[in-house]
């Protein structure tokens, strides 16, 4: 990473980090802002298996799912500690993550996204029915989290809690995709038989993918319940519509990239909530999206690589500016 | 030295033998050329020997081992890397990084000790792109390391696929007409560096090419297939006079 970019980070983390005391957001949106950066989770895990492995999921939301319920489990039936629980419920949720990445190997394209939408809607349907687990329509009261006797009441606090582990797996992802298993996986993407003769086992960086992305979703999940005072299998985030959403985040932020999976997720969490001031009522629907039908024609490849384009832009301008003067200096 | 044999090799395609009762032997450190008129069968032998098709029938053997059963991952591992006859680079990957994968079977790494960057990673890492950068060096190309490999002309990105393969340190590479799409100069560009290849780094060639004058100008023998079946074998100065060999091309391309 050059320097450029990393102090780009590092302000974008100071921002991260300051903003939301100095804004003194209300409870409600808040809330908003801590649910953003879970979804930016999410859209990290979706963006390894989509943008950097080639496979497709339409079932993240049964993974949130997963997570969410592994991670109420193990704290309220368990009395696990709520760091340890996080950690399990991504490792749970890894592995199941897995289980579906096995006969996804034996499908491509079109088979795989239909074979994973029937994962979103079985996981649902079996989690509204196990009533022991998940309490049903009645739903659970998940407990907020506790760290060294600190607890995380507000969602002020648990903000930074959900934003250190934000910063904490971009740098993680980071590190795997510009190395071995990152180039596996993109080079699997892009010629399957190059990869195979290259010495890529294709089976295993598939599972792999499938298992690194859950396992992130599976994160996200635990932190989900926990932000939540109330939860049900009903809950919109565990349902195929928040998949497609997952999908349009990463779609609209950029396929392939980390920054464009968290744009997205702000994006797709905060417009809704934006439009939603209107008069009427389904116009905010409709204006979501229309932006999304916009960004998608005007900017295909996401808004973080028409960011970068602007950016080129510019410093091209710049360095012609600069040019010019030179050669007036010169004369 | 037998290095790579192809013993009685037999692959159907539901009735049609495309490689048909096929044997020839390459020797260590030789460049051995593979020709034949469109649809003889050449490809078909490179994807049996890579394991992308298992053979009807016969076996393949590789330094006295026989790697027929392989899975084609585990081909490189063995000494054996290979181009393609229609480019199959990593196409939104930059030049360099397609030379890095060529180096993932080799690499220690793991998802946990890359997670957090530990020192033998940025170690190894470090190791890996100077050599890549190396053999960047000797195809003349390191101006294009960090350009993404689909912006390069066609003749550029079969030097980047031959770089691929070659950061692998095999012991016979398999070049899959090499020189299509080429114009003169950079086929003799080519020609130079893969004697270089063999004569420097002492690896033995596999060669698959429709370019006459450069097969008969490097190459010490020669398999000539059509419809699956060898037609002739020896020196190019035999298989240039060979009367089967002039019938098979009447019509196609004239053998210089
Ligand atoms: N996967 C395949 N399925 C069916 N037929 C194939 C397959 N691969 C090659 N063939 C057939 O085998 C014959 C030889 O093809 P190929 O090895 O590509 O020829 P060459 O490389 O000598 O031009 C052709 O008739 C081709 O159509
Ligand atoms: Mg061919």
């Amino acid at each position: 990473m050059n320097a450029k970019k990393y102090i780009s980070w590092i302000v974008l983390i100071l921002i991260a980090t300051l903003i939301p005391p100095i804004l003194n957001l209300p409870g409600s949106l808040q809330y908003l802002l801590d649910l953003s950066l879970i979804y930016a989770i999410v859209a990290i895990g979706l963006n390894l298996l989509m943008g950097y492995a080639g496979q497709i999921s339409l079932g993240h939301g049964a993974f949130l799912a997963v997570g969410a319920y592994t991670s109420a489990y193990l704290t309220l039936t368990l009395h696990v500690p709520f760091f340890i629980a996080l950690i399990l419920s991504g490792l749970i949720t890894g592995i199941v993550g897995i289980l579906l990445g096995l006969p996804a190997l034996k499908l491509e394209g079109n088979y795989l996204a239909i074979a994973t939408l029937g994962f979103g809607v079985a996981v649902t349907q079996i989690f509204a029915i196990w009533t022991s687990f998940t309490g049903g329509f009645s739903g659970i009261k998940p407990l907020k989290p506790e760290l060294f006797g600190f607890k995380f009441n507000s969602y002020l606090s648990y903000y930074y809690i959900i934003l250190i582990l934000t910063i904490v797996l971009v740098i993680l992802t980071w590190n795997i995709i510009r190395t071995k298993v990152g180039r596996s996986l993109m080079a699997m993407r892009d010629s399957e038989i190059a990869a195979k003769a290259m010495g890529i086992n294709v089976s295993y960086y598939k599972t792999l993918a499938f298992g690194l992305s859950a396992f992130y979703t599976g994160i996200a999940g635990s932190l989900y319940a926990h932000l939540l005072g109330f939860m049900t299998p009903y809950d919109y985030a565990f349902s195929i519509g928040m998949s497609l959403n997952f999908l349009a985040m990463i779609v609209i932020g950029g396929i392939g990239t980390i920054s464009g999976s968290i744009i997205g997720a702000i994006i797709m969490t905060w417009l809704p909530q934006i439009t939603s001031n209107l008069p009427i009522k389904s116009l905010s629907q409709i204006i979501t999206g229309a932006i999304i039908i916009a960004v998608v024609i005007f900017y295909p490849n996401g808004i973080a690589y028409a960011g970068a384009r602007l950016k080129d832009k510019f410093e091209k301008l710049f360095a012609k500016h600069q040019e010019k003067i030179v050669v007036k200096i010169e004369k | 030295m037998e290095h790579l044999i192809v013993d009685n090799l037999t692959m159907e395609f539901g009735g049609l033998k495309a490689v048909d009762s096929l044997s020839f032997s390459v020797k260590k450190g030789e460049i051995y050329g593979l020709i034949g008129p469109n649809g003889a069968g050449k490809t078909t032998v490179f994807n049996c020997v890579s394991r992308f098709y298992n053979p009807t029938s016969g076996r393949i053997i590789f330094e006295g081992k026989e790697i027929t059963k392989l899975k084609p991952h585990e081909i490189i591992r063995a000494g054996i890397s290979r181009t393609f006859q229609n480019v199959e680079l990593f196409k939104h990957m930059t030049v360099l990084e397609n030379l890095l994968v060529g180096q993932v079977a080799f690499t220690r790494e793991n998802i946990l000790s890359a997670a957090f960057m530990l020192s033998s990673v940025r170690k190894e890492e470090r190791r890996i792109r100077e050599e890549a950068m190396e053999i960047l060096k000797i195809l003349n190309i390191e101006d294009k390391a960090h350009e993404y490999a689909s912006a390069q002309p066609y003749g550029i990105q079969k030097l980047v696929e031959i770089g691929r393969a070659l950061v692998s340190q095999p012991r016979l590479i398999m070049l899959d007409e090499p020189a299509a799409g080429m114009n003169h100069s950079e086929t003799d560009e080519l020609a130079e560096l893969i004697l270089k290849l063999r004569d420097e780094l002492g690896i033995t060639i596999l060669l698959v090419e429709h370019d006459m004058s450069l097969v008969m100008n490097i190459c010490e023998n020669i398999c000539v297939m059509n419809f699956g079946k060898k037609i002739c074998e020896g020196i190019p100065e035999k298989v240039k006079s060979d009367p089967a060999v002039i019938e098979a091309y009447l019509g196609g391309e004239e053998i210089a």
